[in-house]
């Protein structure tokens, strides 16, 4: 057998080892590490062993590769130069870290939910709801709150409300002109002060 | 009035935000096999979370910066496999079902060929860099590939890939004999 079909056939019984290992349950690597791993934010040895893992589970593989796809096209940071990095660390040893917090309210956090553990029941997606329409989502353990928020297409919110229950009667107030396209969206305010997020749900909003 | 103006401007620039970054999400989604049309939620998370950072008192300024508007779409992706994990734990089968599709299965199931079962147990011999650039190598991907693919150099690839086959080639050997 020459080179090309040992590797035809070696290439066959890999295609073949791949569709038994679909059909057993997948490793669960943490999304989180998924990102990390797809932004060179690992080091060996640690890369290969999670590569490995990511190569044996087809579901992993599709996560991966596309985290890995956005990896590589983000953006840049520009070059810093050496002496402006000595600069900044000497002026953190002299207690630069609290002008740092004195700036921290104007700086951008990412808001990030944490986990989807706010499952929305009904209406499903895609209804047209109005005034009187009962949302319905399912109970997060722990939490000390929910806020409901409708947001237009354009991203802006055309209701918000917290309630301590998890359903909530559209009020008279939220009347819109015409018919509109919103998400609904759901947080559920843990006892820390994070939020856990539900997906977003289309939904028409009819006066 | 000024509020107004403000928030005419945020939704301009937002919106075009937006339409780049959903040209790449779905373009990556393509690129990993997924429907693109799964990228919906996460164009829209994406939007809420760009107004959320902008649309507050204390904030001034229409546009953000690109390396923001890429942690807010990773954010978003994150939670959307997080989503779609906890949608296929969830998806309730009837035990029946699920019975009869496992008899079925085990009938259907072809037993691995020989070579299949040898090449199994001689990756399992492999250490996991050399593994990496083998399994990559058998799913057909050339060098540069693989290289993009782990993040590692163009030399570091080739030496890999070079003594991964060639243990890879001795452990069958091994095993046919």
């Amino acid at each position: 057998m020459d080179q090309r079909s040992n590797d035809a056939a070696l290439r066959e019984a890999y295609r073949q080892l791949e569709e038994r290992a679909r059909a057993a349950e997948g490793a669960d690597l943490e999304p989180e590490l998924l990102a990390a791993l797809a932004q060179g934010e690992i080091s060996e040895p640690e890369r290969s062993r999670l590569l490995d893992v990511v190569l044996a589970d087809a579901v992993l593989l599709q996560e991966y590769e596309l985290l890995r796809t956005l990896a590589a096209d983000r953006p840049r940071q520009p070059a810093t130069p050496r002496w402006f990095l000595l600069a900044a660390s000497l002026l953190v040893l002299v207690g630069a870290g609290l002008l740092w917090r004195a700036l921290a309210p104007a700086r951008l956090d990412v808001v990030r939910g944490t986990t989807t553990d706010v499952v929305l029941v009904t209406p499903d997606a895609d209804a047209v709801v109005s005034v009187g329409t009962r949302l319905v989502w399912r109970t997060v353990a722990g939490a000390v709150g929910y806020r409901t928020e409708l947001v237009g297409a354009d991203g802006q919110v055309a209701y918000e409300t917290e309630t301590t229950d998890t359903a909530l009667v559209l009020p008279a107030s939220l009347t819109p002109a015409r018919e509109i396209a919103v998400s609904w969206v759901v947080s559920a305010r843990m006892p820390g002060g994070n939020y856990l997020r539900s997906a977003p749900r289309k939904l028409g909003l009819r006066p | 009035m000024e509020s107004d103006i403000r928030r005419e401007g945020l939704s301009a620039a937002i919106e075009s935000t937006v339409r780049r970054s959903e040209g790449l999400i779905r373009s990556a989604a393509f690129r990993a096999g997924l429907e693109t049309g799964e990228m919906d939620s996460v164009i829209q998370d994406v939007r809420i979370r760009l107004w959320r950072a902008l649309d507050r008192p204390d904030e001034n300024r229409t546009d953000l910066p690109p390396s923001y508007v890429y942690k807010a779409t990773v954010s978003a992706v994150i939670d959307f496999l997080r989503r779609r994990r906890t949608e296929r734990r969830l998806q309730t089968v009837p035990i029946d079902a699920v019975q009869a599709s496992l008899t079925a299965e085990a009938a259907e199931t072809p037993r691995l060929e020989p070579l299949a079962e040898a090449l199994g147990r001689a990756l399992a011999r492999l250490g996991p860099d050399r593994r990496v650039a083998v399994r990559l190598h058998l799913k057909g991907r050339d060098r540069g590939a693989i290289a993009a693919f782990t993040g590692w150099s163009e030399a570091r690839t080739r030496n890999l890939l070079y003594r991964g086959l060639t243990d890879l080639r001795n452990a069958l050997r091994e095993e046919a004999r």
